[in-house]
Order: structure tokens, then C-alpha cells, then sequence
């Protein structure tokens, strides 16, 4: 479970970031696919881990700066549709890993090694509900760490407050003198290092080896992930760790005879989510500004 | 500026980011265009798949597009054509004991019901959110792949098969075509739904109506405009579309259910309507230039290069369509 959760953590804290500066970025899938790759190859082609994690950040970020190009500088008054075209640009850019990748296919990465447990001996039931605990990896912390940081941050520093103030209300935030664009791109290439980390954590942690479309899906997740958790961190954290146990039952669950298919089983993240968006659509969700234009000489005209 | 110097833009760029892309690999980019070419557009049976590979995407583009020019963000066309072809599957394999040539008709409404069904959700819940449609019907999109896997490998499997593989519908079911193409009658059932779209956003008050709330909702509401009205009939009628190309994908290619059946199509006509400067006239247009890509590609899969190179470059396609033209913003809705 832990394992699981993990890439939807990183994933959904990046975009929970971004959001929160009033920018949508539906490329999720595709920025998770080129951090996961470029954090293999530069793994295997260095010997250092490390400097996977560097490569895999920097090339979710560069994804991430094409779309804060598009949306913040080109897209004008043209921005809430810009906004989802780009995302998609981005998920479409991110089969590139397919193309170059294809080398690395298999190969095994000696990124960070997962605890995994030994034989353990227990009924099968109580065996994988220890296993769900139990196996970790580096990247289980820093997830966590991050959920933590991107609260506080949020929540009780200047800065936070400044950069939902951007998310809310734009024309306020520039009124009092905040550079709206400056921190709307910071927190856009910021929030794409977050997502791809996601992807490496895949690749550099619990699989360790690349394989064309690792994430399975995991990009979307994250994005309804966000929502479900209402645009907060802690929330995030406790909806990345249930949609990861659903996740990681759903194999066990067909093998238990549970259910005949797990197909079934595996829509519930979606569904949850949209049930989460029926459920609080009357409270105020999310930040005002998601996905609004902002063209501040155009709006002095 | 003129609409073909953009067009030129785009495609140089498509084919410099493509040349690259080819060079990275280790291909000759010439070699790599010729091979392109000569497989869409250069034998017969490539240009009866480029053809048809047009007209589905003109499809799907559409059922994306009608929606958007009422403000309205239809992301879940990949799973209304899904649970389209599912309907239209399942009723044909339940009724084409009795139904004879009939089938396809009945498979018809069917499809449309079920893509109209898959958007019935989002669009009352658009009713209450402006804006969340964008969430609910992408989230859909993945509850109707997995609806579909449960079908096609679980419900609908044939026995007979160790692997998951479902029953080929009978003749009667599949729309006829010309041999050694693509070529088949659904294709005429494409062009139609191209033509009553553009008649009808042309023609009728009720698309003049849709076209008033997505220019501006202050407009329309001092126009005295239905909105509830403009909401559940656009999302609705781009839903029906959207399960009518799952029939068409189903019953013009080969007749059963996979679990990967028009994977990819809903998503690729968001593109194709953002190229075509959300004009469904120029729908057509935008559509070949992707056809000619996708069916393309598989001839550079001959000479090396890993599958995935139309996906770049579709995806280099939007993002220098929107970096470029942005500003003057074509998109007139």
C-alpha cells in the first residue's frame, strides 16, 4: 500500500501545488512517464542514483515550463482553454519515453532498494496487510515529508498565503504587489519536478527497470486525487494512501475469489472522486482562480 | 494572419520536430518521411485507412466540438464511444437471432443511447458546476475502460479461448465494405452526422442558442437563452455522437469487443477540433492531416523506429498551435 501510494502522493502533491496557484495541468501522465524514464537512464548511464532523481525533476520540470509558457504568457484571454489543450500537448509529449526509451526497456535500474519482507509465515490475509506496511522504500519518507512541507507551506507561512492569494484572486494578489506570473510559473515548474518524482519513484524504487506506460494510469489518478482531497496536502495524503490500497488489493482480491473480475474494482479512484466532487459542491472548493485567465495590462485597457 | 500561412507553419514544424525525433533514433529523417508517406498515401489500401481513419476522427472531433462551442468541455468522448461500442455489441449479440438485417439499426440506437447515457452525469452535474465537467467526464473516461475490460474479458469472453477474446458478430452487424480496403458504408454515416452538424449550427435557433452561451454567458442570458436547455442537449447530442463513432469503429473494423476498442480516438478529436479552428466545416481537414499520420506511422515502425512518434508529434502539433497562434486566438466559438 505504502509502495502504491507513493507515486500518487508525489504526483498529487505537485498538482496540488500548481492548482493552488490557479494553474491546471492535465499532463500528469505524461510528465510522471519522462520523470520515471529520464531518472532510469540517468541512473544506469551514471551508476548514481542521485543524479537520477536531478534528471528526473529536470525533465518534468522542462515539460512543465512548456506548459507555464503556453498558459502564462501565450495563451491571453484565450487561457481556461489553452489551459486543457496544453495538458493534453503534455500527455501526448510524454510518449516520447516510448520512443527513446525503448533501449532501456527491462533493464534493471539500481536506483534506491525496497525493504521487502521474508517469508513471514501469518494466514494470507494478515500477510499482506503487514506487507502493505512494511515494505518501503526511500521514497515513502520524502513523500510523506513533502505532504507535511507543502501544509505548512501553504498554510502557515507568508508565502503560502501569498500563493493561494494568486490561486483566488489574482487581481488582489497584483494589487498588493505580488508578481502574479513570476509565481504562477514557479509553482508550475515546481509542481511538474513534484509530479515527475512520482514517475522515478516507479522506476528508481518499487519496479526498478523501465517499461513503456509504467505509470498505468497513475497521472489521472492523482489529478481526480486532488480534487477528492479538496486542495489540501494532509487530506491529499490520507486519499493517496486509500486509492493506493484499492490499488494493491485488487490483485489479492481476484486471487482471494472475492470477486470474479477486478476490473470492477479498479474504477472505484474514479468514481470516488467524482463523488467526492458531487459531495462538496456547495462548499467553496478549490481556488477561485483555477483555470481563469489573468492578463493584467489587457484588463487596465 | 491567413489561415494557410499558419497551416504551413504547423506542418514545418510538425516535420522539424519530426526530422529530430527521427535523427535521435537513429533514422534517416528523409528516408523516414518517404516511408511515411508511401504507406498513407502512396498504395490503395493506405489511402482507404487514411479515408477512414478521417472520418472516425471527423466523428469523434465533432462530439468534442458541439459541446465546446456551447462553453462546454466534453473530455469524456474516448468514454462515450466506449460504452457506445459496448452497447452496440451487447445488443447485437443478444438480438441478432431475430433482428436479422435490422441488427445494425437497433445497434444504432444503442450506441447513441449509451454515449448519451455516459454523458448524462456530467451534464447535471454541470447544471449545479460550471467548470466541473472538465473532471467528471475525464474521470468517466476510466470507469468506462475498465466497464468495457469487465465485457470483453470477463462477461463476453468466449469460451472456447484460453485468452480473453470475445464472439465476431455476425454480417448482418458490420457495415459493408469495398474488399482489399477499409473502405465500408459507415463512412457514410460519418460525412451525414458532418453535414447535420454544420446545418444545425448554422440553421437552427437552438445552435445559434448554443453558440450565444459559448461566446458569453452575459449574452446569452440577456438573450433570454435556456441554459439549462443549451447544457443538457449539447453534452447529451455530443455524447450520442461520440457512442455513434463506437459503432462505427465497432462494425467498420472488426466486428467484436476488445478491451482496448477506440482507445486513444476520443482524446485524439480534441486536437483535430482545436486544428480545425473549432469550424466543423474545416473538421475534415484536420482530421486527414492526423489520419495521414497515424496510419503513416506503422511504415516508420518498419524501418526501426519504436511506436509512439505520431503521439509526439500530435502532441508537438497542439502545443506549437497554441504557442503560436494564442495570441490572435483563432478559436472563435
Amino acid at each position: 500500500m505504502l509502495l502504491m501510494a507513493t507515486p500518487l502522493i508525489f504526483a498529487g502533491i505537485g498538482e496540488l501545488l500548481t492548482e493552488r496557484a490557479g494553474i491546471l495541468n492535465l499532463g500528469l501522465e505524461g510528465i510522471m512517464l519522462v520523470g520515471a524514464l529520464a531518472g532510469a537512464v540517468a541512473t544506469i548511464e551514471t551508476g548514481s542514483p542521485l543524479v537520477g532523481l536531478l534528471a528526473a525533476a529536470l525533465a518534468g520540470g522542462t515539460l512543465s515550463a512548456i506548459h507555464a509558457f503556453i498558459v502564462i504568457e501565450r495563451a491571453g484571454r484565450y487561457h481556461n482553454w489553452a489551459i486543457i489543450l496544453s495538458g493534453l500537448g503534455i500527455f501526448y509529449l510524454g510518449s516520447l519515453t516510448k520512443v527513446l526509451g525503448k533501449s532501456y526497456i527491462q533493464q534493471p535500474v539500481n536506483g534506491f532498494p525496497t525493504f521487502r519482507l521474508g517469508e513471514t509465515g501469518l494466514t494470507s490475509h494478515l500477510d499482506t496487510l503487514l506487507r502493505s506496511f512494511a515494505e518501503h522504500n526511500i521514497f515513502v519518507p520524502l513523500a510523506i515529508l513533502l505532504a507535511v512541507l507543502l501544509h505548512v507551506f501553504l498554510f502557515k507561512t507568508r508565502w503560502g498565503l501569498r500563493l493561494r492569494l494568486v490561486g483566488e484572486n489574482p487581481m488582489a494578489a497584483e494589487s498588493v504587489g505580488l508578481n502574479v506570473r513570476g509565481i504562477r510559473w514557479i509553482a508550475t515548474v515546481l509542481g511538474g519536478m513534484i509530479v515527475s518524482l512520482g514517475g522515478a519513484a516507479l522506476t528508481m524504487g518499487e519496479f526498478a527497470h523501465w517499461q513503456n506506460g509504467i505509470t498505468s494510469g497513475k497521472g489521472w489518478i492523482a489529478v481526480g486525487l486532488v480534487v477528492f482531497s479538496g486542495w489540501r496536502p494532509l487530506r491529499l495524503l490520507g486519499g493517496a494512501l486509500l486509492f493506493g490500497w484499492v490499488l494493491a488489493f485488487l490483485p489479492r482480491a481476484q486471487l482471494l475469489g472475492w470477486v470474479d473480475s477486478s476490473y470492477l474494482l479498479a474504477s472505484l479512484p474514479y468514481l470516488a472522486t467524482i463523488i467526492a466532487l458531487i459531495v462538496t459542491f456547495k462548499k467553496h472548493a478549490g481556488p477561485s482562480a483555477l483555470a481563469q485567465p489573468f492578463q493584467a495590462k489587457e484588463r487596465v485597457r | 494572419m491567413k489561415a494557410w500561412k499558419s497551416w504551413l507553419g504547423l506542418t514545418v514544424l510538425v516535420i522539424g520536430a519530426g526530422s529530430l525525433l527521427l535523427i535521435l533514433v537513429g533514422v534517416n529523417p528523409i528516408e523516414g518521411w518517404i516511408a511515411l508517406i508511401e504507406r498513407s498515401l502512396g498504395n490503395p489500401y493506405g489511402l482507404s485507412r487514411v479515408l477512414e481513419r478521417t472520418a472516425i476522427f471527423t466523428v469523434t472531433a465533432l462530439a468534442f466540438l458541439l459541446p465546446f462551442k456551447a462553453g462546454i468541455w466534453n473530455i469524456g468522448v474516448e468514454g462515450q464511444l466506449m460504452i457506445g461500442a459496448l452497447a452496440a455489441y451487447s445488443i447485437a449479440r443478444l438480438t441478432s437471432g431475430f433482428a436479422g438485417p435490422f441488427v445494425l439499426v437497433f445497434m444504432f440506437i444503442a450506441a447513441a443511447i449509451g454515449g448519451m447515457l455516459w454523458a448524462l452525469l456530467p451534464a447535471l452535474i454541470r447544471l449545479r458546476m460550471a467548470g466541473k465537467e472538465i473532471l467528471t467526464t475525464l474521470m468517466l473516461n476510466y470507469v468506462a475502460i475498465h466497464i468495457v475490460r469487465h465485457f470483453s474479458n470477463v462477461i463476453w469472453k468466449d469460451e472456447g479461448y484460453a485468452f480473453p477474446i470475445t464472439k465476431l458478430l455476425p454480417r448482418t452487424a458490420t457495415f459493408a465494405g469495398l474488399p482489399r480496403s477499409e473502405i465500408h458504408t459507415g463512412i457514410i454515416l460519418a460525412i451525414l452526422i458532418l453535414v447535420l452538424v454544420i446545418v444545425f449550427m448554422r440553421y437552427f435557433a437552438l445552435g445559434f442558442d448554443l453558440r450565444t452561451h459559448g461566446g458569453s454567458l452575459r449574452t446569452a442570458r440577456f438573450a433570454g437563452v435556456n441554459i439549462r436547455r443549451i447544457i443538457m442537449f449539447s453534452l447529451l447530442l455530443g455524447g450520442a455522437i461520440a457512442g455513434i463513432a463506437g459503432l462505427i469503429e465497432l462494425s467498420g473494423g472488426t466486428p467484436r469487443l476488445t478491451d482496448g476498442i477506440g482507445l486513444g480516438l476520443g482524446y485524439m478529436g480534441i486536437p483535430v477540433a482545436l486544428l480545425a479552428n473549432a469550424d466543423p466545416k474545416k473538421v475534415p481537414i484536420a482530421a486527414l492531416f492526423f489520419a495521414v499520420l497515424v496510419v503513416g506511422s506503422t511504415g516508420l515502425n518498419k524501418l526501426g523506429v519504436p511506436a509512439g512518434v505520431y503521439e509526439v508529434l500530435l502532441g508537438v502539433a497542439i502545443m506549437a498551435r497554441l504557442a503560436f497562434a494564442g495570441k490572435e486566438a483563432t478559436v472563435v466559438r
